[in-house]
């Protein structure tokens, strides 16, 4: 069973190509970190396979109507837009939309536990509009979580947190696909992509360049080809260690 | 405020100000007889109670809700707290049709000519908009269609004027645009009345969809929006009842920005609740501007729309300054 399934797909954006014959399937347990160098794809991809941008080829999300979609996939984009001082609650709420009109029992639980999991509890009566970026990030992926859907696509939802907060997102990202949810997240960050993800997706112009365990696609001849940089890599007690020594270019 | 709360104490205050409309005139009716003659059929008094200010009255509420509600959904479709119903060009575009009907000297020869050229004003420029910014553009394309519609429609205003050859027509055209209340009958209100009531349908339910577009398009549009859908309701609506509501009072300006401001932080800011509150604090504000220009100068006929500028734009000022304050 797989719950996003991508053939050939590709996206022009102003007549160049950004994403070419890309096939890409994430399935129920799997946390799949797609990684790649700024203006490789990965937004344009995860867009394109939500419907959100034209493509070629094919993608089963976008397939679904739109209200179908919004019960299997949970999006949070890269831009932190809050449009409105709602509080914190009422915005992690809106993760409800989807499911019918509002203040079911189901949904004040789904909003609960959302605003829990973010440990989002002493700012769930502040203006999500007045907390900080951090906060707001943390906010938004609650509202994401709340929509509880088996199947949840984030845009560099660790972008902007503090150590501590991306070691704890990360961590309730592996808790998530424990319950048997798919995961699909974008990040710039090796080191949290090695020792969390179960899988990594490596995109290069637009083009998949690697795709397997993280371990195969951190590989020294991968890292210089398409990021050039070099790096070390060594297993420990504590888990993988990655860094990032020096560019090649 | 809880939603029901609030909604009850915006009911109770236009209920109020509906029958404060009803019993102020120059007429100068004790409120006892006035009430009576509603009901009971006393002549003369009943005549103007029934003819001149209930209709009066009754406008008052529908053209304010219109403003108001079309003001709310206009600025949680734009994501902007400074959009305003007008920013369509509907209302240049009705009160364009309106001139054109004075002009042509139809309005004098067919009383329902006026409203209708408006009507088809408004109507036009919404389908201009949409064909203009395109299905799938930003809200920025629907902004900058709206200000280039506004200008023409403004600029053929203008034109009209300036040629116009007979200086009676030209006051008319000038007094209409002021926007008043005063002298409308009932065949005005049944005019209106579809087009706001079919307007208010198609924007009292996009609620969900506005509180999803808190978020951005490309995360409401994954939360079951869909966006063309979205904007035709807005604008069929918008263009609806506020081309309506100018038709039969002509250009009553800061209403439909002044308002869904006003009552946003009582509304915890949540755009689906925002739009039922903005209809009836709408109401209640035009009713009070309408029976305000009948106490301040009654025998110079101040018109509707100059006293909602004035008393709109230093309230507007306020909420900039309180804005800025808040921000800096």
């Amino acid at each position: 069973m797989t719950l996003m399934t991508l053939e050939r797909l590709g996206v022009r954006l102003g007549g160049r190509p950004v994403v070419e014959e890309v096939d890409l399937r994430v399935g129920p347990g799997e946390l799949v970190g797609l990684i790649g160098p700024n203006g490789a794809g990965k937004t344009s991809l995860m867009r394109a396979a939500l419907g959100l941008l034209p493509f070629n080829g094919s993608s089963d999300l976008a397939a679904l109507s739109p209200a179908d979609r919004a019960r299997r996939v949970a999006w949070m984009p890269q831009s932190r837009e809050i449009a409105w001082p709602v509080s914190v609650e009422t915005l992690v709420s809106f993760g409800r939309l989807p499911h019918g009109p509002a203040g079911l029992p189901a949904d004040r639980m789904a909003v609960e536990a959302a605003l829990e999991r973010m440990e989002l509890g002493p700012l769930r009566h502040r203006p999500a509009t007045d907390i900080s970026g951090g906060e707001r990030a943390c906010a938004l992926f609650a509202r994401a979580l709340a929509q509880d859907t088996p199947l949840l696509l984030a845009d560099e939802p660790a972008a902007g947190l503090d150590p501590a907060h991306q070691v704890g997102l990360m961590r309730l990202l592996s808790e998530l696909t424990g319950e048997g949810r798919g995961i699909l997240v974008s990040m710039h960050d090796l080191g949290l992509a090695l020792r969390h993800c179960t899988r990594l997706v490596l995109l290069d112009h637009g083009r998949k360049a690697a795709d397997g365990v993280p371990r195969d696609v951190l590989t020294a001849e991968l890292l210089s080809r398409v990021f050039g940089v070099r790096a070390h890599l060594s297993e420990t007690e504590d888990g993988p260690i990655f860094q990032v020594l020096d560019t090649l270019r | 405020m809880p939603a029901p709360a609030l909604n009850a104490a915006l009911l109770s205050l236009t209920g109020a100000l509906l029958l404060a409309s009803l019993l102020i005139g120059p007429a100068g009716i004790a409120p006892g007889t006035a009430l009576l003659a509603l009901v009971q059929d006393q002549g003369a008094t009943t005549l103007v109670m029934r003819e001149i200010r209930l209709p009066r009255a009754l406008l008052g509420v529908c053209v304010g809700a219109s403003l108001g509600l079309g003001g709310a959904a206009m600025q949680g479709y734009l994501r902007n707290p400074l959009a305003e119903p007008g920013l369509l060009g509907v209302s240049s575009s009705a009160a364009l049709g309106a001139v054109l009907a004075i002009q042509t000297g139809l309005a004098a020869a067919f009383a329902p000519a006026l409203p209708l050229a408006a009507l088809a004003g408004a109507a036009l420029s919404g389908a201009a908009i949409l064909l203009l910014a395109g299905p799938r553009g930003p809200s920025l394309t629907l902004i900058l269609a709206g200000i280039a519609i506004s200008a023409l429609a403004g600029a053929l205003t203008s034109l009209v004027l300036n040629l116009s050859p007979n200086p009676f027509a030209a006051t008319e055209i000038v007094f209409w645009m002021l926007g008043s209340l005063a002298d409308r009958s009932f065949s005005h209100l049944w005019l209106a009345l579809p087009f706001m009531a079919a307007g208010a349908l198609l924007l009292l339910r996009l609620g969900p969809a506005l509180d999803a577009l808190t978020l951005g398009e490309d995360a409401a549009a994954t939360m079951g929006v869909r966006l063309l859908r979205l904007r035709l309701s807005v604008v069929a609506g918008v263009a609806a009842m506020v081309g309506a509501a100018t038709a039969v009072a002509g250009t009553v300006g800061f209403v439909g920005l002044v308002v869904p401001h006003l009552l946003r932080p009582l509304v915890g800011a949540r755009p689906s609740r925002l739009l039922p509150a903005s209809a009836l604090g709408g109401a209640a504000m035009v009713l009070a501007a309408d029976v305000a220009v009948r106490l301040i100068l009654p025998e110079r006929d101040l018109k509707l729309g100059v006293l909602t500028a004035l008393v709109g734009a230093p309230v507007f000022l306020h909420l900039i300054y309180a804005t800025r304050r808040r921000l800096g």
